[in-house]
């Protein structure tokens, strides 16, 4: 059982999320300049001793931007799940709990949001705030948080109407009491394997959209550089490069994570051997 | 026709090697209808798919099986198709689970023959219907397996299983889950069937044995503990274990025995069935009874009785 | 069937109405005056004479509802307004753009199923061996690059480096030539998804009885595997195929962009930039519209597929 706790796919999530994670908290110290600081006799420099990973079209180090990047891209996808995490399970349970009309309204409110594809909305959004982190964490909250709210009232429902539940009831167990102390417990583990790979989908997304000029432009933000290298892809492909190559490690971090708690909360494939006696 | 010499089924487990079919020894002869009687977790339907190659990848089998004079078990991957259906054929337990959803009892049954080398005509699907007693046999043709009821399912399992006519069919609770009268014609058009080919019955129905065996045999634990003609048996069991079984059960419903079935992890020492036992000495705690033949056809697993 | 087919579609209404909604307000989620925001360029804030008659003349001086009633009624008459930028009715854009969308989304969707049908079930047969995690890394990988850079990727090695391929545009009426980099891109995060899906479909449906069942009447391992497995497989990741469809309308917003292929994500990308809102409304309204659909169809295939739904009413 110890064993099954960790397995390959988690080790690896945690790793590559955690050296993430070490480089944003460390950009301060580990950049070697000023990620701001733009230099024109230094323009689309290749890859060197100086600049590791060379300059972009304003002579601007593109270690240090891709480094202070990672705390923009954690930031937000760390804001859009914690937003659409507390909105979306909040409601869903609720709704859940309340049953009736109220259920009947706000899954009829989630179905309008899920039938449009997300990125259209979030364009959307983003573009009416006019490209701010401001309106790029609003517009991924609004396409995230029904995820979590289907998840928590479908699991939430399962468990509404077990033995337990009805005793606390019973025993004179008041709503939030009940929700907090026997609901939510029991919820949590779907809810974690669904906001582990929520990160690497915000994250994605934001890049996305900070890449259509529609996110953050005031810092460095890796789906904008690769945005501002596009122009020099055949002469200095590096400036292209490297945020790309941020992007994957980081996502694939919280894909593998997400994949790895997925097998040990479904846990599908140990069922089909014992099953036979 | 069929005979089974130590075969065992081996089985890593996070618990240590777990050997849920232990030493098993039987023959089944001709056109004889043998009966393994248990209870849920003792070892039978293992048992039975390990005569097909059926077990799952980490399975270790070992022992001989003779059908036919040939050794089965040491069959490579590819020759056990030969075995199957057309020297054997299984009916699974719980038919609603062992028919595909997405097809039609037409479907079924064409690739069953088709695949076995056997005319797939409508005639002959006609023929295998009728034989398993089930009615309106071209309308049920294009029917799927979720509008049949349960007796109709298993009879139609049935239909599947000797539609390959095999010199041995294994039926593995061929009556579970069904109600008393639709047991009792499944148990009726059994018995028809009885005289074709050799059967392995796998039950906990007493009854049932009761009415279709030649011979039965009781598993405990993973190993036969008795093996006897079936009146004989009935009407005096040898085993400790059998004379329970018979003696619990006036509706001949078998129900559990006092004290729990051991685990596989946790089997005890000696006699397994010894916790249980009212006849048990020392020498059942500590040594390992073996299967005696103690008269005429009778073999019994017991240092009390043997 | 019939009956299943009628509550389906009328279970669609409030859906609907709900999207119709979500359309059109969204413009509205801004701080702000529309009229304002819109007629402010460059050069700072326009006149407030003309700003007060813009608004009126749009309507946005009329409560909510009324703008959205009128709206709706314009809707439904098949009217979706006219483009702030072109003047050019936005059904009429949309449409024509669409076209090509569909198109490129036809393509990614064949190379997904050639990539994601044969890899899941390779690894599902192959399930912990090395090929299994060599297919594993793959879809993990594909769901997590982003897009874009993996087209200017693409572009890099088989445009400007093989000189292979255009770098983009949509050539002779979007052609194959022009289409393949960017239908490659699209499809690869799908192509991942459902390649994933296949694996545990297929693993989930060998551990049926029915499989074992079939083998023992000795149906050979090609027939166990490619018909009695396969079509019970195949059920959820038809579903997915569907929902695919909605993953490739979300690549089409960046991938257009990238390949400047003039579909409906480019179209929508650039409404927003020009704060074209009646193009805005209208493209969302439409692509919502063709999400709905598509699930549709995936359902009645779903029902085709599944003979338990199909006989719903006959099932005694």
């Amino acid at each position: 059982m110890i064993k099954g706790i960790i397995n390959r796919s988690i080790l690896i999530g945690l790793i590559l999320i955690g050296a993430v994670l070490f480089l944003a908290l460390a950009a301060p110290w580990l950049a070697p300049h000023d990620p701001q600081q733009t230099n024109f006799e230094q323009r689309l420099l290749s890859p060197s001793s100086e600049y590791p990973f060379g300059t972009d079209h304003l002579g601007r180090c593109i270690l240090s931007r891709v480094l202070f990047a990672a705390r923009i891209s954690l930031f937000i996808g760390a804001s859009v799940i914690g937003i659409s995490f507390i909105a979306g399970t909040m409601i869903g349970s609720i709704s859940a709990y309340a049953g009736g009309i109220v259920d009947e309204i706000v899954m009829r409110f989630v179905d309008g949001f899920l039938a449009f594809p997300s990125m259209f909305i979030a364009l959307a959004i983003a573009g009416i705030f006019g490209g701010s982190m401001t309106g790029l964490i609003i517009a991924l909250s609004i396409v995230e948080w029904t995820a979590y709210a289907r998840v928590s009232r479908g699991s939430v429902l399962a468990v509404k109407n077990m033995d337990y539940i009805a005793v606390s009831r019973m025993m004179g167990g008041r709503a939030p009491y009940i929700l907090r102390h026997h609901i939510l417990p029991n919820i949590t583990s779907p809810l974690l394997v669904l906001s582990t790979l929520g990160m690497g989908n915000v994250i994605l997304a934001a890049a996305g959209l900070s890449f259509l000029g529609l996110g953050v432009s005031s810092a460095p933000e890796w789906g904008m550089m690769v945005n501002e290298g596009r122009l020099f892809i055949q002469s200095a492909p590096h400036v292209m490069f490297f945020p790309g190559i941020f992007i994957v490690i980081t996502v694939l971090g919280f894909n593998f994570l997400g994949d790895g708690l997925r097998d040990i909360f479904d846990p599908r494939d140990t069922k089909q051997r014992w099953r036979l006696f | 026709m069929l005979s089974i010499r130590d075969l065992r089924v081996e089985f890593e487990s996070p618990h240590g090697l777990i050997m849920p079919v232990d030493s098993v020894d039987m023959d089944i002869l001709d056109k004889e209808t043998f009966t393994i009687i248990g209870e849920s977790g003792c070892g039978k339907s293992l048992l039975a798919n390990s005569l097909l190659g059926l077990l799952p990848r980490d399975a270790k089998v070992s022992g001989k099986v003779h059908i036919d004079g040939e050794e089965i078990l040491s069959l490579k991957k590819k020759e056990w198709r030969r075995i199957r259906g057309n020297k054997i054929g299984l009916v699974f337990q719980n038919p609603s689970a062992s028919l595909n959803p997405v097809f039609n009892m037409h479907g079924h049954l064409y690739e069953t023959l088709k695949y076995s080398n056997k005319p797939s005509s409508r005639d002959k699907m006609v023929s295998l219907l009728k034989k398993t007693g089930i009615k309106n046999p071209l309308r049920r043709l294009s029917q799927y397996p979720h509008q049949l009821s349960g007796g109709m399912k298993q009879r139609f399992a049935i239909a599947l299983g000797i539609a390959t006519d095999p010199d041995i069919l294994i039926a593995d609770e061929p009556t579970n889950g069904l109600d008393v009268t639709v047991k009792l014609k499944i148990v009726q058009m059994l018995s028809k069937l009885h005289s074709e080919r050799s059967i392995l019955l796998i039950t906990h129905d007493l009854n049932v044995a009761y009415n279709l065996s030649d011979k039965i045999a009781v598993m405990y634990a993973g190993e036969l503990v008795e093996i006897a003609p079936v009146n004989s048996f009935f009407e005096k069991p040898i085993h400790p274990y059998s004379s329970q079984l018979l003696v619990s059960h006036p509706e001949k419903e078998m129900l559990p025995i006092p004290g729990f079935t051991p685990q596989l992890t946790q089997r005890p020492q000696g006699c397994r069935f010894h916790p249980r036992c009212a006849l048990a000495s020392r020498k059942c705690k500590h040594e390992h009874p073996g299967l005696e033949k103690i008269e005429g056809e009778r073999y019994v697993r017991c240092f009390a009785c043997a | 069937m019939f009956a299943y087919l009628i509550r389906r579609v009328l279970f669609l209404v409030p859906t609907l109405l709900l999207v119709s909604i979500i359309s059109f307000s969204i413009i509205h989620i801004a701080p702000g005056d529309p009229a304002e925001l819109l007629l402010t360029g460059p050069d700072g804030v326009a006149d407030p004479q003309v700003v007060e008659e813009f608004r009126n003349e749009m309507g946005f001086d009329q409560p909510f509802y009324v703008q959205y009633g009128t709206w709706l009624m314009q809707v439904l008459s098949g009217d979706l307004g006219y483009s702030y930028m072109t003047d050019q009715p936005v059904s009429k854009a949309i449409l024509h753009n669409f076209g090509a969308t569909f198109k490129l989304a036809v393509a990614s969707m064949l190379f997904t199923l050639l990539i994601a049908i044969p890899g899941g079930i390779i690894a599902a047969l192959a399930k912990d061996t090395w090929k299994d995690d060599l297919s594993r890394f793959f879809s993990l990988f594909g769901v997590s690059i982003p897009n874009f850079w993996q087209g200017y990727l693409m572009i890099l090695v088989f445009a400007l480096f093989l000189d292979i391929l255009p770098v983009g545009g949509y050539g002779d009426g979007g052609d194959l030539y022009h289409m393949i980099l960017p239908a490659l891109t699209l499809g690869t995060s799908s192509a991942a998804v459902l390649m994933r899906l296949m694996r545990s479909s297929l693993l989930d449906v060998l551990d049926h009885d029915y499989i074992l069942s079939a083998r023992a009447r000795g149906l050979p391992e090609y027939i166990v595997i490619g018909k009695h497995a396969l079509k019970n497989a195949f059920i959820p990741v038809i579903t997915m195929m569907g929902l695919s469809f909605g993953y490739l309308l979300n690549g089409s917003v960046i991938i257009e962009t990238v390949f400047a292929w003039p579909g409906i994500g480019n179209l929508m990308v650039s409404s927003i930039y020009s704060r074209d809102y009646p193009m805005i409304q209208g493209t969302l309204l439409f692509v919502a519209g063709i999400f709905v659909l598509i699930n549709l169809l995936v359902d009645i295939s779903y029902a085709y597929l599944d003979p338990r739904l199909r006989y719903d009413k006959r099932n005694n």
